[in-house]
């Protein structure tokens, strides 16, 4: 598999930097980074990543919405998405896997772990 | 002569007749008066004449005679009376005496005689004669008896004949005798005669009425009238009298009253009427009889009793037989005036006078109404009698049966005929053993009995009966009259009666209820063994005697009780309470009535009471629970087993908001929402098996059918029996728990995601680098360094905030409050930010106020940062933020206006909220934790403020909160207190707040205008002792800037302090119109006795330097002082009061010796070293008492030394001022300079 490239929508600048070295650098994937949905979607769209890491809590549009948006659109709804989350009640859970996300990862994650467990998520060899 | 002249003298003038004749009878002399007899002009004509010549002749020949006879025997004819007829024919009589003359030798040689005239006694002699002849045959005549008295001595001169006709007795006796008079007369009357007779005799005229018995007996009524005679000379001679026989007259009036009282008194009622048929006379009976008095009826026709029953051929029968002359007599119905109809019996008699003549009409009229009825009542005494359904008897003394009535023929089987053929014994058979004779001698001494006693019928039964017998005599003859009653069914009747009362007595006796009786007032007459027990008594016997009022419980109670008893006469179910015999109470259920009284005492009253005292407890533990429930904020709702709603409580209705009308009787389920119905359903199975359903949380719904989140216990009702018949139900409301919890778990989820953002992070900044991946981009590395520091400090701010805000909304933030300046709070948080501002480019424009508040400075200080913050994040370069403060009633309202680009109205609501960010940007400036709004207004809600937002898109938005304020002070022109009173005027805001810093411990208040215009109109609003202008000013380099305070009115004289650079030199100074001058930058030190003494020169008071670190003493002192006129400077510390002395110079110094920095001890030693402060007076306070040394240590010039605690505020106020006062007397000179 080619490297994957994949799309970054947080808005926290140090997470998106801290996560883009990561995956850049431990998985030598190519990083794609937004600091929202709407430029999420825009990115999205223009540059077809392989997979989306999606952060849940943004301003203006979060990331369940964001992701609604990305299924309503048959150019980019097939493109994977992984949720980027603080809550993990058991009740968030539920509600994101009935999203029809292919995973939900939590924060603070490790940032050695990030790529595997995207991966992970996504079915992607290792 | 003479003697011869005088006879003739004498003749002529006597009124007598005198003559002298010869013996031929010749006049050879007579008189005048003689001459005018004769009728002779002189009397000389007589001479020679006879009687013959003027008489008569049978009168001259009786006068002749009498001569004759004169002459010849010489002997007088003494006083003969003789009639004359004189010549012109009048008649008088006369009495003559007749003398012989005689000559000296006696012979007689005439005669001569005189006359008198007695005609007038003749007649009345003769008039006397008549009328006693007259008086004779009246006196003989008249029947009446006529008499005469001589009342000297008193007697009966005269006494008619009638007397004896009247009298029936001799007038003799009557004349001889005058008690012959008054023995005849009635004893009754006798001493009334007395008194008119002596009355009579005394001259008085009377009159009596007395009887007479004659001598045959028989009586007469005598009228006697006596009148009193006087005599020519007035005095009484005589007594005349007459005496009637009035007897006819009386009797016949006697006759007539009585005939009239009969008349009157006629039971009948009677009526004359006149031929014409009108109304003469009515009696009185009459009257009574048809109700129209006499006045009423005279004179008119009868006819107005007409009762309109008869017809009128009736009446013209009757008129026709009565004019006939026959009498009428019939029965006739008429009618009263009051209109009732009454039955007369009538009889009427024509009258006919003494020619025979219809005269009158007598009409008798006899009610026989009354007799009619009683006819008619008599007639019914005597079917009843026949038809009673009782035997009566009447038998004679010797038993025999006289009479028998139907009822007992029937009773004995026989016939009427039969009967009167028997007697007593034949029909009652115990008569005939005891025997009849003992029974009627009972009957008759005793009057009347009663005996039970058996008949006998003819077949041969016999049957009880009662015999009421009573003795009579009727007609003369003696009867007894007897009742028999036939008394087998009441025997029957008697017996079932006893038999009864034996049962009730038993059911008295063994009854479960208390059965009582008493006497209204008093004893308990009957009692049954349980009630007894209610009143505590062992058995019945005791309770019994006793007396009643003792076992109410309460005078209350009794009067309710027997009120209540009174006026119905009965009390059902009737709830009280009696004192049982030990004094406790019994609560019973009474059910009582007024019985009847015997012998006419007071009604007993009597009844049944029911202990239900341990009712009366079930009920009041049953109200008290109730009221349990009722009062419960819980809701509490009672179900039966169906799931019925029965019971619905307080809580309920408050809780689901139906009222308990709405609800009761309902199924419980229209409640629970469907999904859960089966589980109530559920639940109600196992409550009737009796289980208790753990408490646990539910949803039920609400009126409206919003869902309510309870927690709910349900448990089983039991009976008294411990069945189960129903269930309870306890529901709570958990809604604001619900909410709370949703809150704080949406809270949580949201802190802990704004936690976990900056950790995450760090987490991964940290992770790369220690994995080692950056070690050949040192760049990176250092890059995640910093991204974790960063975030590190982002999590500290956060964590910080997420304490403070919820140490703040949980109440638990403690906030020291303390007195404030607006422009105190204002400065420093403007200075806080103002690096901030500069960054960003941004003007921050503050207006201070002199407000003064209780607040938490430090808060307040960080609400204002907060604002002040966010106003710089959100304005682009180059505007302008403006700070400032407004007073607004008993508030301060603080502002902060910024020229951003304002905020959207749906993001307004929310923007107090947590975490609410306008935008991402907010995160790129590590300020933001999102809980600076949050905080600030938490903060202003503590201090019992408000806060809000309002924004214009594009314009900018302000932010505004409220603070309570301390109450203005009173803007007077006291110098004192305007002294204090500085008005800074500066473009660069930081002015304010580094002349704030050094003022406001001052307690000076700082006025601040940032342009020439707001410090001309503060200056005239506030009134401040003095103006501080800073360099920043426009025109401050010439003088034109002070031009233009010196040109309004009220700010002419205010002194002005210039703040700059180099201070220019006092000719300067002056052309500036300044009055002192202040390098910039400047202290405390450097500033205040600059402002001091322009200011003081308002006031000539003593300089006071109080060194007080306790900012509310500092603040007693300060007044204290001040309200003596001094000029009161404070130093907070030890330090600044060394600094600050040199060049105060004050006249006391006021000294705690707790200090900080350094303590008063050190302040002493310090102040020593000047010269010119060794003699300063001292007034050292401290808390606890100073010995000898440390006060030696405390010397300056004159000290005292006060305890605070053993001072009142008055002694030291008087022990400071004494001090001050005596320093400042002898050291006036030592002003500032």
């Amino acid at each position: 598999m080619k490297k994957p490239r994949v799309l970054i929508v947080d808005d926290e600048d140090d997470i998106r930097e801290v996560a883009e070295i990561s995956l850049e650098m431990i998985a030598g994937w190519k990083v794609l980074t937004a600091s929202s949905g709407c430029e999420g979607l825009r990115i999205a769209r223009a540059d077809q990543p392989d997979a989306i890491l999606l952060d849940v809590m943004m301003p203006d549009m979060d990331g369940p919405t964001t992701f609604r948006k990305l299924q309503d659109d048959p150019a980019i709804r097939h493109i994977p998405v992984v949720l980027l989350t603080a809550k993990l009640q058991p009740a968030d859970r539920r509600r994101f896997a009935e999203l029809g996300v292919a995973g939900v990862l939590a924060k603070p994650f490790d940032p050695l772990e990030l790529a595997g467990q995207i991966a992970k998520a996504l079915h992607w060899p290792t | 002569m003479e003697e011869r002249d005088l006879l003739h003298t004498l003749m002529d003038n006597l009124p007598d007749l005198i003559y002298f004749k010869d013996r031929e009878s010749r006049f050879t002399r007579i008189n005048l008066a003689l001459a005018g007899k004769f009728d002779l002009d002189h009397p000389s004509l007589a001479i020679g004449k006879t009687d013959f010549d003027f008489l008569p002749a049978e009168h001259a020949e009786a006068f002749h005679k009498d001569d004759a006879e004169l002459l010849r025997t010489g002997q007088p004819i003494v006083n003969k009376e003789e009639r004359g007829v004189w010549p012109d024919g009048h008649v008088t009589w006369l009495s003559t005496t007749k003398m012989p003359l005689r000559d000296a030798s006696g012979d007689i040689i005439g005669t001569f005689g005189v006359s008198r005239d007695i005609t007038d006694r003749k007649q009345a002699e003769q008039a006397l004669r008549n009328s006693e002849e007259q008086f004779r045959q009246l006196a003989d005549n008249i029947h009446e008896v006529f008499f005469i008295g001589e009342p000297d001595p008193p007697r009966l001169t005269y006494l008619s004949p009638a007397y004896e006709a009247v009298w029936g007795r001799p007038r003799q006796e009557a004349y001889e005798r005058a008690d012959a008079w008054t023995d005849t007369i009635h004893p009754d009357d006798r001493e009334r005669a007395i008194n008119l007779l002596s009355r009579s005799y005394q001259g008085e005229q009377a009159s009596a009425d007395y009887r007479i018995v004659r001598p045959d007996g028989s009586v007469r009524y005598i009228k006697a009238r006596a009148f009193p005679v006087r005599d020519a000379g007035g005095k009484f001679c005589r007594v005349v009298g007459i005496a009637e026989d009035v007897t006819d007259a009386v009797r016949a009036e006697q006759q007539t009253r009585l005939q009239t009282a009969a008349l009157e008194s006629a039971a009948n009622g009677i009526v004359i009427a006149s031929r014409e048929g009108r109304i003469i006379w009515v009696n009185p009976a009459f009257t009574r009889l048809t109700g129209y008095p006499a006045s009423e009826v005279i004179g008119e026709n009868p006819r107005f009793l007409r009762s309109g029953l008869h017809d009128s051929a009736f009446y013209q029968k009757l008129w026709n037989t009565i004019l006939s002359r026959e009498v009428w007599q019939g029965e006739i119905v008429n009618r009263r005036k009051d209109g009732t109809l009454y039955t007369e019996e009538m009889t009427i008699t024509p009258v006919c006078d003494a020619q025979g003549t219809l005269s009158h009409f007598i009409a008798i009229k006899q009610d026989v109404t009354a007799r009619k009825q009683a006819e008619r009542a008599l007639r019914l005494t005597q079917f009843s009698v026949e038809r009673a359904s009782d035997g009566i008897y009447w038998m004679d003394p010797q038993g025999r049966i006289v009479y028998a009535n139907e009822a007992a023929c029937r009773s004995l089987g026989r016939s009427r005929e039969e009967l009167l053929a028997l007697s007593i014994p034949d029909i009652d058979p115990m008569i005939r053993k005891v025997g009849w004779g003992t029974a009627w001698e009972d009957v008759k001494a005793q009057g009347s009995r009663v005996l039970v006693t058996q008949h006998q019928t003819k077949e041969g039964r016999t049957f009880p009966v009662e015999v009421t017998a009573t003795y009579l005599e009727f007609d003369g003859k003696e009867y007894s009259f007897a009742y028999a009653r036939d008394i087998t069914e009441r025997l029957r009747a008697e017996e079932a009666l006893r038999e009864s009362e034996e049962r009730y007595r038993m059911l008295f006796q063994r009854n479960l209820a208390g059965v009582f009786r008493s006497s209204m007032d008093g004893k308990i007459l009957e009692c049954n063994q349980a009630m007894a027990n209610i009143l505590g008594f062992d058995s019945p016997q005791k309770a019994l005697g006793c007396s009643a009022p003792e076992f109410y419980f309460s005078d209350e109670e009794r009067a309710t009780f027997l009120e209540k008893l009174t006026v119905d006469g009965r009390l059902s179910n009737f709830e009280m309470r009696l004192r049982r015999n030990d004094g406790n109470p019994v609560w019973v259920l009474a059910n009582v009535s007024l019985g009847t009284s015997a012998e006419g005492g007071s009604r007993p009253i009597e009844g049944t009471f029911i202990n239900i005292t341990k009712r009366k407890l079930a009920e009041a533990t049953r109200d008290y629970l109730a009221s349990i429930v009722e009062s419960s904020e819980d809701a509490i709702i009672g179900k039966s087993l169906d799931g019925t709603i029965q019971t619905w409580n307080r809580g309920a209705e408050k809780l689901y908001g139906y009222a308990a009308s709405e609800v009761i009787g309902q199924s419980v389920l229209f409640l629970v929402p469907a999904e859960r119905h089966k589980e109530v359903e559920g639940f109600l199975n196992r409550i009737k098996r009796g289980e208790r359903i753990e408490p646990h949380e539910t949803v039920r719904i609400a009126k409206g059918g919003g869902r309510l989140d309870v927690a709910v216990t349900i448990s089983p009702l039991k009976n008294a029996d411990g069945e189960v018949v129903g269930a309870s139900t306890v529901a709570r409301d958990i809604s604001e728990r619900r909410e709370i919890e949703r809150t704080k778990s949406e809270i949580v989820s949201v802190v802990s995601h704004e936690l976990r953002t900056p950790l995450t992070s760090i987490r991964g900044a940290l992770g790369l680098l220690a994995a080692g991946m950056l070690r050949s981009q040192p760049e990176k590395g250092q890059r995640m360094l910093e991204i974790a520091v960063s975030n590190t400090d982002r999590l500290v701010r956060l964590i910080n905030d997420i304490l403070d805000l919820e140490r703040l909304e949980s109440g638990k933030m403690i906030l020291e409050k303390r007195t404030c300046t607006a422009a105190g709070l204002m400065t420093q948080a403007a200075d806080s930010v103002r690096d901030l501002a500069e960054k960003a480019g941004v003007t921050l424009s503050v207006s201070l106020h002199s407000a003064r508040l209780w607040v938490d400075q430090d808060r307040i200080i960080q609400a204002l940062i907060n604002l002040l913050s966010n106003a710089i994040k959100f304005s682009p370069r180059g505007k302008t933020i403006r700070l400032t403060a407004t007073r607004q009633a008993d508030q301060i309202l603080f502002q902060v206006k910024d020229q951003g680009r304002g905020i959207p109205q749906e993001k307004r609501e929310n923007i107090f909220e947590r975490f609410q960010q306008v935008d991402a940007s907010d995160r790129r400036e590590k300020g933001g934790t999102g809980l600076g709004l949050p905080i600030t207004r938490s903060i202003v809600q503590q201090h019992g403020g408000r806060i809000w937002v309002e924004s214009t898109l594009g314009q900018g938005s302000t932010f505004s909160f409220t603070l309570p304020s301390l109450p203005a002070e009173t803007v007077t022109v006291d110098d004192g207190l305007r002294a204090r009173k500085v008005l800074v005027c500066a473009v660069e805001a930081d002015i304010f707040g580094a002349v704030q810093a050094v003022l406001s411990r001052q307690g000076y208040t700082l006025l601040a205008a940032a342009s020439w215009q707001e410090a001309i109109e503060m200056a005239s609003i506030e009134s401040p002792g003095a103006v501080l202008v800073d360099s920043s000013m426009p025109g401050m380099d010439s003088g034109q800037a002070i031009t233009a305070l010196k040109q309004q009115s009220h700010t002419r004289d205010l002194p002005v302090i210039g703040l700059g650079g180099t201070a220019p030199d006092e000719i300067q100074l002056a052309a500036r119109g300044m009055a002192g001058w202040v390098t910039k930058p400047f202290t405390q030190a450097s500033l205040l006795p600059v402002l001091e003494s322009v200011l003081s020169k308002l006031s000539e008071g003593p300089r006071v330097l109080v060194v007080e670190d306790d900012a509310d003493l500092a603040r007693v002192l300060t007044t204290v002082f001040e309200r003596h006129g001094a000029v009161v400077l404070l130093a907070r510390t030890g330090q600044e009061a060394v600094d600050l002395c040199p060049s105060f110079i004050p006249d006391l110094l006021v000294l705690d010796v707790i200090l900080p920095e350094l303590d008063g001890f050190g302040v002493v030693e310090q102040l020593r070293q000047h010269a010119h402060l060794q003699r300063l007076p001292l007034a050292v306070y401290s808390v606890k008492e100073l010995d000898d040394s440390e006060k030696a240590r405390l010397r300056l010039g004159e000290s005292i030394f006060m305890t605070k605690s053993r001072l009142t505020p008055q002694e030291f106020e008087q022990r400071a001022i004494g001090l001050l006062n005596w320093a400042t007397s002898g050291q006036r000179e030592r002003r500032r300079r």
